[in-house]
């Protein structure tokens, strides 16, 4: 099957492909923005979403947040994402 | 996000986040909301005993799990006991009520009561339980006890028994009461066609009305009467006969035009009003005419009222010549009166006898007529 990001991935030749298989974020309009490798969900809030990564942290903030689903290795975060951040 | 099927969590938990990761691991979880109270989140239905059971273990308080979806409300029928008992005692009354029969058809009846037929089943055959009716029997008893029954069948259908009637055809000559062929009219015999009887006339005979055309017997070869209908179409020269006296000089009694009215009103025979007024006529007629007021019984009111009719002699002189054709034609048309449409009239004549200035004037109308055409019945009396 086509995956988008395997083909983003692919062309980027420069890179070490070792450091940009950690995980992967799209975020849809500011509406909906999709996860894949996440590792645990660390705070969850209305207004916050954290989650670890394999070598870190993200933090999505906005407002009315909510999961509209969560796997053992995706999330899909809903409503007015305002900013995600990685630490 | 399935929306079929699912079961809806609200929990209330201090590690929530540590709670959603676990589940995740093993389970699908959709709309994970935060609200200040509790966390609420849905899973797929066939998931939520494992759900809420690993929720126990991990001691999370569980407020409230609702679940939707068809497979669920199908599960929730089906603890309604209510419905489920009043499906199964529905189902069990019409077991029982399909072993009975609870109405009764009758077909192909003509001449036959249907409701005569319905209670000598009814009468005979009170078992209503279908393990029970013997419709062979009720078959047989019917034809022994119906004599218009040429066959008959019964059957159960659903709810119903059938009795299908077949009647007997009774031949013509073998039905009525056996009256003899009469006469309608006076008259001269002028044809004799006998379909069946015994022939009482012959051409030529002159009858009078009522006298026996055809007897409701035919004589066999041993000389035994046999009954049957009499049929016959006779036809005769009848005779229609109008009349009238005319008189030269007669002396009538006629109204003036003056009256005198009286009335009163009575109750049980005592007369509670009266205005009466004299009668001062000399000669008059009276006319007396009773109703009561009101319809009821109550209060009989009867008020009557005693018309007198002042009256006096004339002398009417007259001259038959002057008015002989009107009476004639006059009298015609009365006798045309009787006259069917297609019967032919055979002759027209008058007679005038005169005495003492009184006229007797007979009007008479020779028609053939079909005087004893049809059954033996009896005609009404003029």
């Amino acid at each position: 099957m086509f995956n988008f990001l395997d083909e983003i991935k692919n062309n980027l030749k420069k890179i070490d492909q070792k450091y940009i298989n950690n995980y992967n974020i799209i975020n849809l309009s500011g509406k909906l923005l999709y996860v894949e490798g996440h590792c645990g969900l660390t705070v969850l809030t209305k207004t916050m979403v954290a989650f670890k990564i394999k070598k870190g942290r993200i933090i999505v903030e906005g407002d009315n947040l909510f999961l509209s689903e969560l796997t053992s290795n995706t999330i899909k975060i809903e409503e007015n994402i305002k900013k995600v951040e990685e630490f | 996000m399935k929306k079929n099927n699912n079961s809806h969590f609200k929990i209330k938990s201090l590690n929530k986040e540590k709670i959603f990761n676990k589940l995740s691991k093993f389970f699908h979880i959709y709309n994970i909301k935060e609200n200040s109270d509790f966390t609420e989140f849905e899973i797929d239905e066939s998931d939520s005993i494992k759900v809420e059971k690993f929720l126990q273990e991990n001691r999370t308080n569980i407020l409230e799990i609702k679940h939707n979806g068809l497979k669920y409300k199908l599960f929730k029928i089906l603890k309604m006991w209510g419905i489920i008992s009043g499906c199964v005692l529905s189902l069990v009354f019409c077991f029982l009520q399909n072993l009975f029969v609870w109405k009764i058809d009758v077909w192909g009846c003509e001449s036959l009561n249907k409701s005569e037929v319905i209670s000598f089943v009814k009468n005979n055959f009170s078992n209503i339980y279908k393990g029970s009716i013997d419709t062979k029997a009720i078959e047989i008893e019917l034809k022994n006890n119906f004599e218009n029954i040429s066959s008959v069948s019964v059957a159960i259908v659903g709810q119903s028994l059938i009795i299908n009637i077949n009647e007997a055809v009774i031949p013509d000559e073998m039905q009525g009461k056996f009256e003899p062929l009469l006469s309608e009219y006076d008259g001269l015999i002028t044809s004799v066609d006998l379909v069946q009887g015994t022939a009482n006339v012959k051409v030529g005979d002159i009858v009078k009305k009522g006298d026996v055309l055809v007897y409701p017997y035919i004589v066999d070869g041993d000389g035994d009467k046999m009954p049957v209908q009499p049929k016959a179409e006779i036809k005769a020269e009848v005779w229609i006969k109008s009349e009238e006296t005319f008189y030269e000089y007669q002396i009538k009694e006629v109204r003036t035009g003056k009256k005198i009215e009286c009335s009163s009103v009575s109750l049980f025979g005592i007369e509670i009003y009266s205005n009466t007024n004299n009668n001062k006529f000399e000669n008059y007629q009276m006319e007396k005419n009773s109703v009561f007021l009101a319809k009821n019984n109550f209060l009989p009111l009867l008020y009557t009222k005693i018309t007198f009719y002042e009256t006096k002699t004339i002398e009417i002189e007259r001259n038959f010549e002057d008015e002989k054709e009107n009476i004639i034609e006059k009298l015609r048309q009365n006798s045309l009166i009787y006259l069917a449409g297609n019967e032919i009239i055979l002759s027209e004549n008058y007679n005038i006898n005169e005495s003492n200035g009184v006229y007797f004037i007979s009007f008479i109308l020779t028609v053939e007529k079909d005087i004893g055409e049809g059954y033996g019945y009896q005609f009404p009396q003029s």
